[in-house]
């Protein structure tokens, strides 16, 4: 992996407004900036409006040295803009500098390649949901001519509930450490260190804890907002 | 799965038209059809899908009904009519995702909305897939995905996944 001096963030959230996926991947950008990388974000389902606008996002994926994708999960992988994106990137972009054309996992990216980064954050508290999607990426990075740096998985990604993480504070405090080593390593053209993994799978709060707060949260919005429809209501059956 | 009804819904998330896709397509539509079932064959790139935005509003404003107006609301009335789903689907090219972004998008404006929270076991409960509660019916579903190449990780030309 060589040392990257630009940076691009790929916000992979379909939400319109504030994400926790925006939050997360603002905080590692911020980072790197710190460390001297000029960086650059675009939200993808920005970038798939118009010819142009993608146009953009591939001439910004050519110059940069390392792209991080930070998305939701959606049903066991990427939301569906974020999945349009990476068909363009490795059709168009990557295409374009004679990288693509590899299956998965057949032939390593070579050297001096960007690197590219995956941040997977569900509203489960489990990490393991996010597996598949993590893996989803590192087939994409293979395929399509970038080096794996690695994937960070975030559980009970709600509680961002897309707030700065700095605003968040202690909570998120293993999180932002996450982030600060993964910025480190990768700042100094080194992939994700294991730590790093570790620290952004650690639960914030017990599941629990999260569960219940969740059901409660839920619980009180339909009460406010479903004008009386019950939750399981079966309005096809 | 009732003993009297045979609809069968089939939800073809091709994004071309690839000729193998297209028999394969073609085989199972005419051997439904020949087996006496009613099959409802939707193409689904003809029409304009949103993707889901996340805003929850099908568990929280109308409950089990998409707050988004187009044609991916069909699927739970179309689906609930039914005794069999077939989704058939291929990879996403090079991003190497599960399903191509057509089928995709319906798979995610689908899956809250047919799955409210679940408050016994937490709204959040690992490996939750019941998309027949909403729906109060029981279809059957099978997924069909076709890898149309050889890669490192398949090792069969054209490979069949149910």
């Amino acid at each position: 992996m060589r040392t990257p001096r630009t940076a691009l963030l790929l916000v992979g959230s379909p939400k319109p407004g504030a994400s926790s996926s925006e939050s997360l991947g603002a905080y590692l950008r911020e980072e790197l900036e710190t460390r001297g990388l000029k960086t650059l974000t675009v939200k993808v389902v920005k970038a798939l409006r118009s010819e142009e606008a993608t146009e953009e996002l591939c001439a910004a994926v050519a110059a940069s040295d390392l792209v991080v994708l930070s998305f939701p999960l959606y049903v066991d992988s990427l939301p569906a803009p974020a999945i349009r994106a990476l068909e363009v990137i490795a059709a168009r972009c990557a295409g374009e500098s004679g990288r693509a054309g590899a299956a998965p996992g057949e032939t390593p990216a070579a050297a001096g390649s960007p690197a590219f980064v995956a941040i997977c954050q569900s509203g489960f508290p489990e990490v393991e949901q996010s597996e598949i999607a993590i893996e989803i990426c590192r087939n994409f990075a293979a395929a399509a001519g970038f080096e794996w740096a690695g994937g960070l998985i975030l559980g009970a990604g709600g509680m961002i509930d897309g707030k700065p993480l700095r605003k968040l504070g202690g909570m998120m405090r293993s999180a932002m450490r996450a982030l600060d080593l993964t910025a480190d390593e990768l700042a100094a053209g080194r992939p994700l260190p294991a730590e790093a993994v570790r620290l952004m799978a650690k639960p914030a709060i017990p599941a629990f804890g999260y569960r219940f707060m969740g059901n409660w949260g839920w619980r009180s919005q339909i009460k406010k907002q479903s004008d009386g429809v019950p939750v399981d209501a079966q309005p096809f059956a | 799965m009732s003993a009297t009804a045979s609809a069968a819904l089939l939800l073809d998330g091709r994004v071309d038209d690839d000729p193998t896709l297209a028999l394969i397509h073609d085989a199972l539509a005419d051997g439904l059809a020949a087996g006496g079932w009613a099959v409802d064959d939707w193409r689904l790139r003809d029409d304009r899908i949103a993707w889901c935005a996340g805003c929850f509003k099908c568990w929280t404003t109308t409950p089990g009904v998409c707050a988004h107006a187009d044609r991916g609301r069909e699927v739970a009335s179309r689906w609930v009519r039914s005794d069999l789903v077939v989704a058939g689907t291929v990879p996403a090219g090079r991003a190497g995702g599960p399903e191509a972004r057509t089928f995709r998008r319906l798979v995610e404006r689908n899956t809250l909305n047919m799955q409210p929270p679940r408050w016994s076991s937490g709204v959040l409960e690992s490996g939750a897939n019941e998309w027949d509660v909403r729906l109060a019916v029981s279809a059957l579903l099978d997924e069909v995905g076709v890898r149309p190449a050889r890669d490192a990780v398949h090792s069969a030309p054209s490979e069949v996944v149910a």
